[in-house]
């Protein structure tokens, strides 16, 4: 995953939002949850070492 | 619109406003560190703040469009989003040996300070939603006045500022683990 996009569709939400398109950006924060969470599951792959 | 809902309505989108401010206040502090002490962020550290952004931009729709039940769940979202990548930050640290990421502000580092900061939003908004009561109307042309657009002009600013800060320090691809230089500058 690119790192960037998450800010790159936040800042699309916000332009969205200060235009006053609140479908778009709803839709482009869906993008964003999405992208992070895309994003996090890339970068966690080494196991926590941990004992309960 | 009933004109007893006017000032609830109103004190809402202060409280939401505030919110925008206090997740504004979250990005200026880790720029400081990461600007002033020269701090490269993580990429844990990067998605916490894309994590405190989205909850900043569910209270920036409260502020815009009106209260609304889904920008409240937005926030919520968002707020256990930054507190999930926070937490797995935090167990990575948690075992006595295996160091740190970062500076500690009073003794707590940001994955920790973002962990709490993502219960205290969940609380927040908990409050904020024990005072809802229907759903306000949307700010009109040249109305909430200079602090509503300074709040919100200063919080868009600093998601372009996180978004070039990422270009430079990650490239359009990934970030090390580990970063230690702005990949763009050391071209």
């Amino acid at each position: 995953m690119f790192m960037f996009l998450p800010f790159l569709c936040a800042l699309l939400v916000a332009l969205a939002a200060l235009s006053g398109r609140e479908k778009p950006a709803l839709c482009l924060w869906v993008v964003l949850l999405a992208v992070a969470l895309a994003s996090f599951s890339y970068h966690v792959t080494s196991p926590l070492a941990l004992a309960f | 619109m009933n004109t007893s809902q006017k000032p609830l309505a109103d004190l809402g989108r202060q409280l939401n406003l505030l919110g925008v401010l206090g997740v504004s206040l979250a990005l200026l502090i880790a720029f400081y560190y990461q600007l002033a002490l020269r701090e490269l962020p993580c990429p844990l550290c990067l998605l916490q703040r894309a994590g405190l952004i989205m909850v900043g931009l569910a209270f920036m729709l409260n502020v815009r469009f009106g209260e609304r039940g889904r920008h409240y769940a937005m926030a919520l979202i968002g707020a256990v989003v930054t507190g999930g990548i926070a937490l797995r930050q935090v167990l990575l640290h948690i075992v006595p040996g295996t160091g740190a990421y970062g500076s500690a502000v009073f003794g707590v580092h940001f994955y920790t300070l973002a962990w709490v900061s993502s219960v205290a939003t969940v609380l927040y908004v908990a409050v904020l939603l024990l005072r809802f009561r229907r759903e306000s109307a949307p700010l009109v042309a040249g109305q909430g006045g200079w602090t509503v657009r300074l709040a919100l002009g200063l919080f868009v600013a600093l998601i372009a500022a996180n978004l070039v800060s990422t270009l430079l320090e990650c490239g359009t691809g990934q970030c090390a683990d580990d970063p230690v230089v702005y990949e763009w500058l050391q071209r």
